[in-house]
């Protein structure tokens, strides 16, 4: 039996760029997020170190 | 500085460059010239965009601004990991996706070929002038502090720059900083082990954080919602957000950088590892400053940090008020001095209530050596008008030259070239860029052979630097010149800023009527910038704010005939 003609390729799809790579972060919304959790992180470490020594 | 802190100085600054020209040597591509071979990793992209953004006044401005202010100056950074975020996620998947050299050439695609020109023009105007800057500023503090001839260092470390950038385009900058950073990290932190080293035996880190939180230099963040106050967490998180939008959305020498990544993953992690990483790095560099202060508690400080300008009136008229002033500031100093050993001593006792006595009497006198200070600049400026009466910058170059051991000297003089190398080399890589590819390829000379783009590339990039070079050895020449061009800066950057949000959230918007309200938006900057009296950072709003604004308005007069060409990878 003739194998059936193959189905033209799929435009390749930027894997690489959807995937962050990250083990505990896998997407961008995740990183986003992460980002700002640390931007708060610094705020209030700034708030207590500045309050611990007044 | 002694012989091995010059040669410590000449072999890293040299070697680093040497090592970016022989690792980049040999033929190149338009492509490789401004866009390295785009396999950079995130942690190098990363590295490049903080080495750009962090030029030598970070490194000598930042210090005395912690030493004389504390670490309120932090909050201007607030902003920044929120720019960054909405860069990653909006800008720069448009401008992979077009695979484009410069953010203006996004412009061109979204709009029209006038408004390309426009954005790049107003980035080659203001980039172009605050170039000299980058080069000037650390040369007059370091040749004033050293006596090196001011031309003399200028030349010297602007055709250093001009070489390893002209010769190994955007790639050798990239590596380049990457060592450079490194250089810079290793003197900040060598200085902190050293000065901590250098404070009196028997003061623990607590107790040098208790006398600098008691003069109220720990002061990191505030809520107050007075828009008098200089650095609030509110204006550092709406100012600083408009502000980091701008620089790293729209300025070809921060786009550039991470427009080398291998992918788009590679390009974003690199600017989220800025949004997490630059405010710790900004506090640790405010808090040597701040123990450089606790340092002077303990030292006797120089009444004027700026000695050379303090010396040279001295043997003049005002040499007796002078010197007359320098005495009484530290008789201060020593009564200043008992009252926080006073303090500290009360404080280790458990006795709350005669440390708090001796603090009070530790502030009272900092604030009279405060007027004794005031005092004496009033003295310098009117001996000499052209003295500037700012000596943050000299405070942390005066602390290393005169108490560190040599050798570190050298390497902490290297750190402060080092990063004026490496945000001047994007610069000049993100000049030639523009220059080539949003005006020469576009309407000088369209089909041309890549080998000519890329010398015509070597030589803009050369153009430049000569440019530079030439305006910061004139700067003198030009009063107040830093914040000249820090208003230049703020004049157009709102408008430019205003082009690309109109750009990205705007759909309907086209390109005739976004031109036309740029041009209109930065006229009336103009006429507020010469009617009004206000501070010049509200320009960068107003500019933005205009620029949106009459771009709906002229685009619903203008109606379907400015409609928006798409914008798509092949256009």
């Amino acid at each position: 039996m003739k194998a059936s003609p193959r189905p033209p390729d799929p435009p390749p799809t930027p894997v690489a760029d959807a995937a962050t790579g990250l083990p505990w972060l896998r997407s961008w919304r995740a990183v986003y997020l992460f980002v700002l959790g640390c931007f708060a992180l610094w705020v209030v470490l700034l708030v207590i170190f500045g309050r611990l020594f007044a | 500085m002694s012989l091995l802190d010059y040669l410590v100085l000449f072999g890293t600054l040299v070697g680093i460059a040497a090592y970016g020209i022989w690792r980049t040597r040999g033929a190149h591509s338009l492509s490789t010239y401004f866009k390295g071979d785009q396999t950079t990793r995130w942690t190098i992209i990363g590295i490049s965009v903080m080495a750009t953004q962090a030029s030598a006044i970070t490194f000598m401005s930042t210090p005395g601004q912690g030493y004389e202010s504390g670490l309120g100056f932090i909050q201007n950074y607030f902003g920044m990991p929120l720019a960054l975020i909405i860069v990653a996620a909006v800008f720069l998947p448009l401008y992979r996706r077009l695979n484009v050299y410069t953010a203006y050439e996004f412009l061109g695609r979204r709009f029209d070929a006038k408004t390309r020109l426009l954005g790049a023009a107003l980035f080659l105007l203001q980039r172009g002038l605050a170039a000299g800057i980058t080069i000037y500023a650390p040369a007059i503090v370091l040749s004033t502090v050293f006596g090196w001839r001011l031309d003399a260092t200028i030349v010297l470390s602007g055709l250093l720059v001009i070489v390893y950038t002209v010769m190994g385009g955007s790639h050798a900058v990239t590596l380049t900083q990457k060592y450079q950073l490194a250089l810079i990290f290793g003197g900040m932190v060598l200085a902190f082990i050293v000065l901590l080293a250098r404070l009196p035996a028997g003061l623990t880190l607590t107790d040098a954080f208790t006398v600098a939180g008691g003069f109220r230099k720990l002061e990191a963040v505030n809520f107050s919602l007075d828009v008098h106050q200089r650095y609030t967490f509110w204006s550092g998180l709406l100012g600083g957000l408009f502000l980091s939008l701008s620089y790293f959305g729209t300025d070809q020498s921060q786009v550039q950088r991470y427009l080398h990544g291998a992918s788009l993953r590679e390009s974003r992690l690199g600017l989220m590892f800025n949004a997490v990483c630059k405010i710790p790095m900004q506090f640790f560099i405010l808090l040597l400053g701040a123990l450089v202060f606790v340092f002077y508690q303990f030292e006797q400080p120089p009444v004027f940090f700026n000695e050379v300008a303090w010396t040279a009136q001295a043997d003049r008229a005002a040499g007796a008020r002078l010197r007359a002033l320098k005495a009484d500031f530290a008789a201060v100093h020593t009564e200043k001095q008992q009252a926080i050993h006073a303090w500290l001593d009360a404080q280790h006792a458990g006795n709350p209530q005669a440390a708090a006595a001796a603090r009070d009497a530790a502030v009272a006198a900092q604030a009279h050596s405060e007027a004794i200070r005031a005092e004496t600049k009033s003295v310098l400026h009117a001996a000499d008008p052209r003295t500037s009466t700012n000596d943050s910058d000299y405070v942390f170059i005066t602390f290393v030259i005169d108490h560190l051991p040599h050798g570190v000297i050298g390497l902490l003089v290297a750190v402060i070239f080092a990063a004026a190398l490496s945000s001047k080399a994007s610069e000049l890589n993100a000049l030639g860029a523009t220059t080539t590819i949003d005006f020469y390829r576009h309407v000088v000379k369209r089909d041309a052979s890549d080998a000519h783009y890329l010398a015509a590339s070597k030589w803009f990039t050369a153009f430049w630097g000569l440019v530079a070079l030439a305006f910061a050895l004139f700067a003198h020449l030009v009063e107040n010149l830093i914040q000249a061009v820090n208003i230049l800066g703020s004049v157009f950057y709102g408008v430019v800023l205003g082009l690309f949000l109109v750009a990205f959230f705007l759909r309907r918007v086209g390109g005739t009527a976004v031109f036309w309200a740029a041009a209109a938006g930065q006229i009336l900057v103009f006429g507020l910038y010469f009617a009004l009296n206000i501070g010049y950072l509200w320009y960068n709003f107003i500019g933005c704010a205009a620029c949106v604004l009459f771009s709906l308005i002229l685009q619903s007069v203008i109606g379907s005939r400015g409609a928006p060409a798409p914008v798509t990878a092949s256009s």
